[in-house]
């Protein structure tokens, strides 16, 4: 740099949005890909307010019923290919390296290429809004023959399934790098049996993404030149094949933008308890069983098709309660006798216990064949799996931004303003999607333009559309937070909230390469070890100076 | 008589109370704990992390309770095929109706129905405008289902039942139609299949074995006095 430049404008170390864009560092390839996989977010919602408000009423207020099919396929779309699957695995990008004590993640640069293919995807998948034809319109399936070239020959179907592959094999290379950075990377001392509960769900999920995806890429590649060439799907079965490639993809998806988020609300718990996690072995040992069984139970979804192996799916399915359940004990157990501070990121881990345990007794009921054939397709599996996907998904990215915010950007989120957005986004969240579950069980098809009139629905719809516009309240209420905190927000230091883990064992946000030293690694919580050895220090001390013995208990 | 909708509601009569129990039970402890251990002191606190006797029992009650679902489902599934077989082979129950089950085959079409009567060689199908009505008497009815397109699915919500309807193969069940009813948009396609998917609905009419018979007739008359369309 030359003396003659004017002075620079930013901070010392700070970056140049070019040069944020083009880093190396994973914490700027996680923070950048976070926010773009955020922004997705926001228009995947906006898209979800405008079938809320078509929905309000029977009749067509203001999408027509094509504009509709675009709106639903692209809010699907967006929020599984480009916010929740990208989120799950970038937010390891940023937190992987720093949670176990590696200067760097394994393999930066395929990481930072793993960006430019993630957002080339997004864009070309929403170019097809540009179309004569508008964007893709067979829901974000894409079930054969519905997608083939007869049923749905617009180019917008065709950019949906480039961007579906560029997205997912940006998620996939996400995976590997950070997969790799657990199993090469570990601080001296840090066993796979020492790795905090965080990297736990993100070397679940890691082992997820790597062997489910890869059925995604073959069925979108097959469906391209089925659409292009043709003969690929048309001998008799063919759609069945496509649901099967299309499944095991499509359930395991589902469970990797769970892990994270369970893993972060998990962590908030346990340091917003003051209390070592509960369980650790346990909860490493059900997420793995978690995992092997999220891979065996894809066809549930084909429970009437008439196709499959209901029984098995059945059973398995039902299985998934066990590991589900042991999460639940180890979360609650966490918090018994703890010291408990209800902080926002601990609301938000809240939220996320009970949210998302109405998602998952709803699992289990239609884990049950019988019951399925009932609510299938129905607004019931669209209250199901919402309750899931925001209980678990939203309610635990934000425990985790809550939690993790402060080291990142050096500034604590406003509290006040926090619990202001959670309750507004619990309110929303039950409003929008209890009338759904009774919907669903009075027969209201999911994926519906409009209903008539002589169904009675409108009542129930219409209030799940003001809970949708509470959810849109909370999410503005968490940008203003944001927006507010970045500049008067509370200076952080290392570590705002007594953390258990590496990450607070540094600066926030931390250096390039993250450490200037760290502290011996003698369990799964090392900095919670370091603070209770001082407390003890302090005790014992104490206890001499008034002429105590010191104390052997522990 | 197969009832999927006894069977539907007697299931969810054991899931529903369960999963409102688990619900309540763990929304109370969650609140128990919050409440009782919220403080104000900042030191870490030294309570116990691991308890793999305790979680090792509840391991396994929690496998006990998966367990018993699954039972109950299966249970219901054997009630299922068997009432779907024993009709076939019109024994017992059925054959004392001393009135066969009769077989409707059900074709579906971006965004249409139609509904075969082979038995009777009349066909019901619906217009551009027209809903197609679905014409079944009580008792047993069993259906083979299939598209001439996309993948659509045929729902009754009343029956709280569907089956997807797939070009090129037939899924096969039976229905019990329980008494006389009309229901308008009484059948739904609830498999997503493009830009009129919303629309796709047919209208269910269940009669009486006598009436049925007495429409079938007239419905067939009609069919020959006219030259086909």
């Amino acid at each position: 740099m030359t003396t003659l430049a004017a002075p620079p404008r930013r901070r010392p170390g700070a970056l140049s949005l070019l040069g944020l864009f083009g880093s190396t560092d994973h914490k700027h390839i996680g923070l950048v890909t976070g926010l773009t996989a955020f922004s997705f977010f926001l228009i995947g919602g906006l898209l979800a307010l405008l079938m809320r408000t078509e929905l309000a009423s029977s009749g067509l207020q203001v999408l027509g019923d094509d504009t509709y099919n675009q709106v639903f396929t692209m809010h699907g779309s967006t929020m599984f290919y480009l916010f929740a699957a990208p989120l799950a695995v970038a937010v390891g990008v940023y937190l992987v390296p720093l949670q176990i004590g590696a200067a760097e993640i394994v393999w930066p640069r395929l990481a930072l290429f793993g960006y430019w293919l993630f957002l080339s995807g997004g864009l070309i998948m929403y170019a097809g809004f540009l179309t004569a034809d508008g964007a893709a319109k067979a829901a974000w399936t894409a079930f054969d023959p519905l997608s083939d070239s007869v049923a749905t020959p617009e180019t917008g179907m065709d950019f949906w399934i480039i961007g579906v592959v560029l997205a997912t094999l940006a998620t996939m290379i996400w995976a590997a790098c950070v997969l790799a950075t657990i199993v090469r990377r570990r601080a001296p001392g840090m066993t796979m049996l020492r790795i905090p509960v965080f990297t736990w769900g993100m070397t679940v999920t890691c082992l997820l993404v790597l062997t489910a995806f890869p059925a995604l890429l073959v069925a979108m590649t097959l469906l391209y030149i089925d659409r292009h060439l043709g003969g690929v799907f048309t001998e008799p079965g063919g759609p069945i094949v496509y649901q099967h490639l299309f499944w095991f993809y499509g359930h395991p998806v589902v469970y990797v933008v769970f892990f994270p988020f369970l893993a972060a609300a998990l962590e908030a718990i346990a340091v917003c308890s003051r209390k070592r996690f509960f369980g650790y072995h346990a909860m490493a040992l059900s997420l793995l069983l978690f995992t092997a069984l999220s891979m065996s139970v894809w066809a549930h979804h084909m429970f009437v098709t008439g196709a499959v192996s209901n029984r098995y799916f059945s059973l398995v399915s039902t299985a998934l309660l066990v590991p589900a359940g042991i999460e639940y004990f180890d979360s609650l157990a966490t918090m018994w006798r703890g010291r408990i501070v209800v902080r926002t990121s601990f609301l938000f881990a809240l939220g996320f216990l009970m949210l998302f345990l109405i998602g998952g007794l709803t699992g289990i009921f239609i884990g049950s064949p019988p019951l399925d054939y009932h609510v299938h397709d129905t607004y019931f599996i669209v209250a199901h799996f919402h309750y899931t996907l925001i209980g678990g998904t939203v309610f635990g990215m934000f425990a985790g931004i809550y939690h993790w915010f402060p080291k990142a950007t050096g500034r604590v989120l406003d509290e006040g303003l926090g619990k202001i957005n959670w309750l507004l986004l619990v309110i929303g969240t039950l409003l929008t999607f209890i009338p759904q579950f009774f919907l669903g069980h009075q027969g209201m098809p999911r994926r519906i333009s409009d209903y008539p009139a002589y169904e009675g629905w409108g009542g129930l719809n219409t209030l799940s559309t003001i809970g949708a516009f509470f959810i849109f309240a909370g999410v503005l209420v968490f940008l203003v937070n944001v927006a507010r905190s970045l500049r008067l927000g509370r200076v952080a230091g290392d570590d705002p909230w007594d953390g258990h883990t590496l990450e607070w064992a540094t600066t926030s946000p931390p250096p390039r390469h993250n450490f200037e030293a760290l502290p011996p690694v003698r369990s799964y919580a090392p900095v919670l070890d370091l603070r209770e050895e001082r407390v003890q220090e302090r005790e014992r001390a104490g206890a001499a100076a008034r002429g105590f013995p010191p104390s052997e208990d522990r | 008589m197969v009832d999927t909708r006894q069977q539907y509601e007697d299931l969810l009569s054991i899931y529903l109370p369960i999963a409102g129990g688990v619900f309540l039970l763990i929304l109370g402890l969650l609140l128990f704990l919050v409440l009782r251990y919220r403080s104000s002191d900042d030191r870490p606190t030294e309570g116990r992390s691991r308890a793999p006797v305790a979680e090792g029992v509840y391991g396994g009650v929690l496998t006990v309770v998966a367990a018993g679902l699954v039972y109950l489902t299966f249970s219901v599934m054997s009630e299922q095929e068997a009432g779907g077989r024993a009709d076939t082979v019109s024994t017992g129950e059925v054959s004392s109706r001393a009135a066969p089950t009769i077989d409707i085959d059900v074709t579906a079409a971006r965004w249409n129905w139609r509904f075969d009567y082979p038995r009777y060689g009349i066909t019901q199908v619906g217009t551009g405008t027209d809903t197609p009505t679905l014409v079944v008497p009580v008792g047993n009815v069993r259906f083979a289902v299939t598209s001439i397109d996309v993948v659509h699915s045929f729902f009754i919500p009343q029956q709280r039942y569907k089956r997807d309807a797939f070009p090129e193969r037939f899924n096969r069940f039976t229905l019990g139609f329980d008494r006389p009813t009309f229901i308008r948009g009484g059948g739904k396609c609830a498999e997503y299949c493009g830009l009129r998917h919303a629309y796709m609905d047919f209208d269910v009419r269940v009669l009486d074995r006598a009436a049925f018979e007495r429409w079938a007739r007239s419905k067939r008359a009609a069919a020959a006095g006219r030259p086909p369309a």
